[in-house]
């Protein structure tokens, strides 16, 4: 008995700290919103707006009156689709070098001939605010259009 | 031998009691804002809530650190965050000097752990600003339903999709819902 002492204080410390890591995560999840969590109704999986209007109605609104949202570059386009079945990788932070190239190489070359290197195409093109007859990088006046 | 029993007992109970009292004094003392704030690392978060919208409260008191970024009373909540937040502070502060301030994954940390109830008790109307008074923007109503489970399912806390309401790291200032903050700090900046 004397023995297995340690072992079992050792057992009863990993339990402790185990249901501390399982209360924690419980309370205050890592991930709210994006992919782990993201669809339990797979029929809306093609209509990203239709819910995305409602729970992030800023940011909808920003890509509607953007370039992309114009010219009818789709979420899934950048962000791929909940199911991983799109032809680029689900991601809430699409990255540069994987997704912007796709469509934007020839202008991305030339930004890098003039100013350098540049790590975030984001840094100076904020996501989902490109307005269609102004310039990305100033700042965007208040919307005109509504739902 | 039933007295050393007693004694031990004696013993045992004094000990609980101060182990209970320090406990709490230490528990109150590293939530005030003077031990959060004598960390030379805390010093740019110092700065930049004096001059965000979340410097005073509606009835101008400073809010301390502890009012959002700590569940409030002494509960479990309260327990679980104040012992993840404080071992993670302590080993970024004596173990990580430099690798583990970059701001960006340190920012989703903190918003996990804010806690909507510290929210609601100011801002217990999400259909009104602040003060009271004037009705929150459409946007804002919109969201807010979805939040509220009327229309549209939210999952997000508020620090989720209220990002750099008390502190503006260099990288989002470009933003332009953080223009008038930015403005603020970058005035600061000029004058110094």
């Amino acid at each position: 008995m004397a023995a297995k002492k340690p072992l079992l204080i050792i057992a009863l410390l990993l339990a402790l700290a185990g249901g501390f890591y399982l209360y924690i995560n419980i309370i205050f999840p890592p991930v709210r919103c994006e992919a782990a969590k993201h669809p339990e109704a797979p029929e809306q999986y093609a209509d990203c707006l239709e819910c995305h209007l409602k729970v992030t109605p800023a940011t909808a609104q920003n890509w509607r009156e953007s370039k992309h949202g114009v010219l009818l570059v789709k979420c899934v386009v950048c962000h791929g689709l909940p199911d991983g079945k799109g032809s680029v990788p689900f991601a809430a932070k699409p990255g540069v070098q994987d997704i912007c190239v796709r469509c934007h190489e020839p202008a991305m070359k030339q930004m890098v001939e003039k100013y350098g290197a540049e790590l975030e195409c984001d840094s100076c093109h904020p996501h989902h605010q490109n307005p269609m007859h102004r310039r990305a990088f100033e700042a965007k006046k208040p919307s005109k259009t509504s739902f | 031998m039933p007295g050393k029993k007693f004694s031990r007992l004696i013993c045992g109970c004094i000990g609980l009691v101060a182990l209970l009292t320090m406990s709490a004094y230490g528990l109150h003392a590293t939530s005030s804002q003077e031990f959060c704030l004598s960390c030379h690392e805390m010093s740019p978060q110092a700065e930049e809530i004096r001059y965000s919208s979340h410097a005073l409260s509606a009835d101008k008191r400073p809010i301390t650190c502890a009012e959002c970024h700590l569940p409030a009373g002494f509960g479990p909540r309260f327990m679980a965050v104040k012992i993840y937040s404080g071992v993670k502070d302590a080993v970024l502060h004596f173990f990580l000097p430099d690798g583990g301030l970059s701001r960006a994954p340190l920012q989703a940390r903190a918003r996990r752990f804010v806690d909507d109830a510290n929210c609601l008790r100011c801002h217990a109307d999400l259909y009104k600003k602040a003060d009271g008074k004037d009705a929150v923007s459409d946007l804002g109503r919109i969201a807010h339903d979805a939040y509220l489970g009327k229309n549209g399912q939210a999952r997000s806390n508020c620090a989720g999709c209220h990002i750099n309401l008390a502190h503006l790291p260099l990288f989002d200032r470009r933003l332009d819902v953080n223009r008038k903050f930015a403005s603020r700090l970058q005035n600061k900046e000029a004058l110094r």
